[in-house]
């Protein structure tokens, strides 16, 4: 699964769970810039991460996965990893 | 249920916030993560009433304005050891109730064996990294150490958390304070995440200890 095609996935996941539009999802979509991304938000996502890649995120991995490039990174990582 | 103009307020806490204080911490820290909880209410409002009290401590709460109900409590110090000041302070007390609760609450037995492992850190008040041994210069000015921070079940998310918190922060910074520092358990993602969300910096630096600080900018 290449990089774009993973990025692309993770932007309909989260667009999905913030209720945001696609367009709003770049590199400063992070947990300081969206008002309603709190810590039960987060849990949340992770959790929607984990179902959509059939992940499973560590708590230390999960606390830094704070914006849109660092969630990217993760996955692309465990993917690779594989 | 929402922060918002018309949603709970923070405010410097009372003397009167004691009960509500009180009943919130019970809820919020059960007893294998405060052992003042099953210690009962009255050691548990004193626990209280010295940050209050206490020239260089800070303490918070959070009111839902039309019930006054306290939905949010938070405290801080700039002296370390609060809760050995207050073991030797109410010395009597507290040895007199652990004796006579021992007999009948299970809750603190659990939680008096938790305490015990760390008992040496308890007494001595230190134990948690010095900034400095993780490479982060220090800071001109005061040094605060942020506490504890806690909000009820049913207001929890929607910038009540970060009310109370921004509330207490804005308070040591107005006061002198130039560095605020606390302790995260590396399994409590969510308060990991309430507090970078806040801005603050964190660290792991060890497996039970996940250092968090926030320095004031001119």
């Amino acid at each position: 699964m290449d990089k774009e095609a993973i990025q692309l996935q993770i932007k309909d996941v989260m667009t999905n769970y913030f209720s945001v539009e696609s367009s709003e999802i770049g590199s400063d979509f992070s947990i300081q810039t969206v008002e309603n991304w709190d810590s039960m938000k987060h849990i949340g996502m992770i959790m929607a991460l984990e179902q959509e890649f059939g992940i499973q995120v560590e708590i230390e991995d999960a606390a830094e996965m704070i914006n849109f490039s660092s969630v990217c990174d993760y996955i692309y990582r465990y993917i690779e990893n594989k | 249920m929402s922060h918002t103009e018309q949603g709970p307020q923070p405010r410097i806490m009372a003397i009167t916030d004691l009960d509500g204080v009180a009943k919130l911490h019970r809820q919020c820290f059960p007893g294998t993560v405060s052992i003042f909880t099953p210690l009962g209410d009255s050691l548990l409002k004193r626990y209280y009433a010295q940050a209050i009290e206490e020239d260089e401590s800070f303490a918070a709460v959070l009111e839902e304005p039309v019930s006054k109900e306290i939905v949010g409590l938070a405290i801080a110090t700039v002296k370390q050891g609060y809760p050995r000041r207050f073991i030797w302070r109410n010395f009597i007390s507290f040895i007199s109730t652990i004796f006579f609760k021992l007999l009948t609450s299970p809750e603190l037995r659990l939680a008096l064996r938790e305490r015990l492992k760390n008992l040496k850190r308890l007494i001595s008040g230190t134990g948690e990294t010095e900034l400095i041994d993780i490479g982060t210069p220090p800071m001109e000015g005061k040094e605060a150490y942020f506490m504890l921070s806690g909000v009820d079940i049913n207001w929890r998310g929607n910038g009540n958390p970060e009310a109370i918190i921004n509330y207490c922060v804005n308070l040591m910074f107005d006061n002198g304070i130039t560095r605020i520092r606390g302790s995260i358990a590396p399994g409590n993602l969510a308060s990991l995440i309430l507090f970078k969300r806040l801005g603050w910096n964190t660290q792991k630096v060890s497996k039970n200890e996940i250092c968090a600080w926030m320095d004031k900018t001119t």
